[in-house]
C-alpha cells in the first residue's frame, strides 16, 4: 500500500487519480465517492479493482473445504421472537443494529432485542458470547462487515 | 470478516442469523461463507462506505434494509 502525504494538494491529486481509476471500473458512482475520506478512497480502489478484475481473495480465516452446514430452520414470522444483535464495534454498527432492533419491534412485533458488543471487530466472538446469546434469542443479526 | 464467522456459529446452534456488510465486502463475505460450509448464506449489503455518514443518514439508510433483514430471518 502506498503511503500518502497528508498535504491538501497531495490529497486532492490522489483523490483525482483514484477517482478516475474507480470511475474506469464503473462500479462506484462519482457523487458518493467524492465524500470518501482518503483511507476509504484507497481501500475502495483496491477492492473495486480486485472485483472488476475477478481477482480472488486469499483469506486465512476462511478455512478449507468445510462440511456443508444447513441453514437453521426459520420461523414463519418474527412476532414474539427475541432478536440478538451482535455488535463487532465497527464504526456505525451500533447505529445500524439499534435502528434494526427498533424497526423490527415496531414493524414485525418482535418481543425484545438482546444486544452484545464484541471486544473488537478483528476477533470472532468468543464461544461463550455466542452461547450466551444463542441461549437467549430466537434469531440473530451480526454487524458490521465493512 | 468475523461477522460471517459469528453468523455461521449461530446457524450451527440452530439460531437463524444474518450479517450486515457493506457492498465492498461482498466477495470477502461470499468467500468466507463458502469456506465455512454455508455458500449462498443470505446477508445484507449496505452501500459502501458508511463511516462517513452522519447518524441520521446512517439510520435512514438502515431503514431501507429492514424488510430484507427480516426476510433472511424468517421463512
Amino acid at each position: 500500500m502506498p503511503k500518502f502525504d497528508e498535504t491538501e494538494k497531495r490529497q486532492k491529486k490522489i483523490i483525482h487519480i483514484f477517482e478516475k481509476k474507480i470511475e474506469s471500473v464503473g462500479i462506484v458512482d462519482k457523487e458518493r465517492y467524492a465524500r470518501y475520506d482518503l483511507d476509504t478512497v484507497e481501500f475502495t480502489y483496491y477492492m473495486e479493482k480486485a472485483m472488476a478484475n475477478g481477482m480472488g481473495f486469499i483469506d486465512p480465516t476462511a478455512g478449507g473445504s468445510a462440511a456443508r452446514i444447513e441453514l437453521a430452520q426459520r420461523p414463519g414470522d418474527l412476532s414474539g421472537k427475541v432478536v440478538g444483535l451482535l455488535d463487532n464495534t465497527k464504526e456505525q454498527a451500533d447505529i445500524i443494529l439499534e435502528t434494526l432492533g427498533n424497526a423490527l419491534r415496531e414493524q414485525y412485533d418482535v418481543a425484545r432485542v438482546v444486544s452484545l458488543r464484541k471486544e473488537h471487530y478483528s476477533k470472532p466472538a468468543t464461544d461463550e458470547m455466542i452461547e450466551e446469546m444463542a441461549q437467549e434469542v430466537d434469531v440473530a443479526i451480526a454487524a458490521l462487515g465493512g | 470478516m468475523c461477522s460471517v464467522h459469528d453468523t455461521v456459529e449461530f446457524e450451527k446452534r440452530g439460531i437463524p442469523s444474518t450479517t450486515i456488510i457493506t457492498e465492498a465486502f461482498k466477495n470477502a463475505a461470499d468467500f468466507q461463507f463458502r469456506g465455512k460450509g454455508m455458500e449462498g448464506h443470505p446477508y445484507v449489503q449496505l452501500p459502501h462506505p458508511v463511516s462517513n455518514l452522519q447518524p441520521d443518514e446512517m439510520k435512514e439508510t438502515t431503514l431501507k434494509f429492514v424488510e430484507e433483514v427480516a426476510s433472511h430471518l424468517k421463512s
